[in-house]
């Protein structure tokens, strides 16, 4: 380092360097670009603009691939996040649902307060010639026990008949070897009603019993009676659809339309337990 | 002598020359690609300590000067001080390879190589200082710019030494012919 200044090859080549630095920055802060810069760019510009794209392309090629990788990573989390979305949005929708059945059930509720009731799932439905019967998702491990009723928002549905530890069977109130106390809520009337080979295929039940007098017509309600062991008092069976006469018995034969939905009911309520009205 | 002497010279600048250009072509379109951190590493500077210890303070001042103005020219705008840094760490590298054994050359070269990249480093943290001075965060500076930097040119000299000791073999074959150095 001494012989620094004492290198006049070095003193000239500090100089020239000081000479250039100065006049570079000086001529580049007036806004241009010296001699030497422009030189240098003309000369470097083609070969850096030949690197550059030699370089984008294994870029291009690398980023591609890692591109392709995070986009099927991306595409697999989205898959999943739509299937858990779509399970979200069924559980929501059947949520709605049975917030919907359980308000109409409010509203019977509030009519018998007296009722006490277990919602229920109907799992499964056999249905042949005669009967329809109804599979459900309580059991015995659920307080339920044979005879118990079951009804939907609109009306009563059957009864259960066969109890397992968490599911049970329903026979429907159309079924041939159901009866059912009932009257008729505009007078009074009672009767019984029971399932029929010749109504059952059209999802009616036949009410009995009735003297050849007695003041029906087609649609009035048929209720449950206080005579009916099996079920609560005043619980909607349905409508008279038509009235016959059997000239053999002298009685009527009235033939009730279910207010519930007999073949399609998903969702019941069963009464495990009610207060008995004396009158 | 002197017709070898002069084809020597000839050839000295042909293959320099052409190291300068693959050299400023890596610094501004390879290397800006990998950045660590904010820090971009400076592939000249090893390239002209290699130089000044191996081939002396004369070749390594010259090459130095034309390194500053090929980094200044497609980097920097404004004042720049490379013509003038890069001179003087290539007479310095140069007086200390002289000083030297001929097989403890690369020893001189790695005690030479943190030096000159501090220095570096440094000249670039008061460039930034001027600059950005209201802005500049010194604690974030010296983390994510000026260690990472320093470090970054650290570990990119050795394979620049390789690459300067390739074009360095068809020189060597005509000194040792020529008797030149």
């Amino acid at each position: 380092m001494k012989n620094l200044f004492q290198n006049k090859f070095m003193i000239v080549l500090i100089v020239i360097s000081i000479i250039l630095v100065g006049t570079t920055s000086f001529i580049s802060a007036l806004g241009y670009t010296s001699y030497v810069r422009n030189a240098i760019g003309i000369v470097l510009t083609p070969i850096q603009k030949g690197a550059d794209f030699v370089f984008d392309s294994f870029e291009n090629i690398f980023a591609d691939k890692a591109d392709y990788k995070k986009l099927k990573e991306e595409n697999e989390n989205l898959k999943l996040l739509l299937s858990e979305k779509e399970k979200e949005l069924a559980d929501a929708q059947n949520t709605v649902k049975e917030n919907e059945n359980l308000k109409d059930f409010l509203g019977l509720k509030e009519e018998h307060p007296d009722f006490v009731l277990a919602d229920a799932k109907v799992t499964g439905r056999q249905t042949n010639n005669y009967s329809i019967v109804y599979t459900l998702d309580k059991g015995s491990y659920h307080g339920i026990t044979p005879g118990m009723p079951i009804i939907d928002k609109f009306g009563i549905v059957g009864c259960i008949s066969e109890v397992g530890l968490t599911w049970s069977k329903a026979t429907s109130i159309i079924n041939t070897d159901v009866s059912v106390g009932v009257m008729i809520q505009r007078t009074g009337e009672t009767g019984v009603s029971s399932g029929s080979f010749s109504a059952f295929k059209d999802g009616l039940c036949v009410v009995s019993y009735l003297p050849n007098d007695t003041d029906v017509q087609v649609g009035d309600r048929i209720v449950t009676s206080a005579n009916s062991s099996l079920y609560p008092k005043d619980i909607l069976l349905g409508k008279v659809e038509s009235i016959k006469h059997d000239p053999v018995s002298r009685e009527i034969l009235v033939y009730v339309k279910p207010a519930a939905n007999i073949t399609e009911v998903s969702s019941v309520m069963i009464i495990t337990d009610y207060s008995i009205a004396y009158e | 002598m002197n017709k070898h002497f002069n084809i020597a010279v000839i050839f000295d600048i042909v293959i320099y020359g052409l190291l300068l250009i693959v050299l400023s072509v890596l610094q501004t379109t390879l290397i800006p690609r990998f950045p660590i951190y904010d820090a971009i590493p400076d592939i000249m500077i090893g390239a002209v300590c290699c130089i000044g210890v191996y081939r002396g303070e004369r070749c390594a001042a010259i090459f130095g000067l034309m390194a500053g103005l090929c980094s200044d020219a497609l980097g920097s705008t404004g004042l720049s001080l490379l013509p003038l840094f890069y001179t003087l760490v290539g007479y310095i590298a140069g007086n200390i390879g002289a000083n030297a054994r001929e097989k403890a050359r690369f020893a001189a070269y790695l005690i030479t190589i943190p030096a000159v990249c501090f220095a570096k480093t440094a000249l670039s943290f008061f460039h930034h200082i001027i600059i950005y001075f209201d802005s500049i965060k010194l604690g974030d500076y010296f983390l994510h710019t000026f260690l990472p930097e320093f470090v970054y040119t650290l570990c990119l000299c050795i394979p620049i030494f390789i690459l300067v000791k390739l074009f360095d073999i068809p020189l060597n074959t005509l000194r040792k012919r020529g008797g030149y150095r």
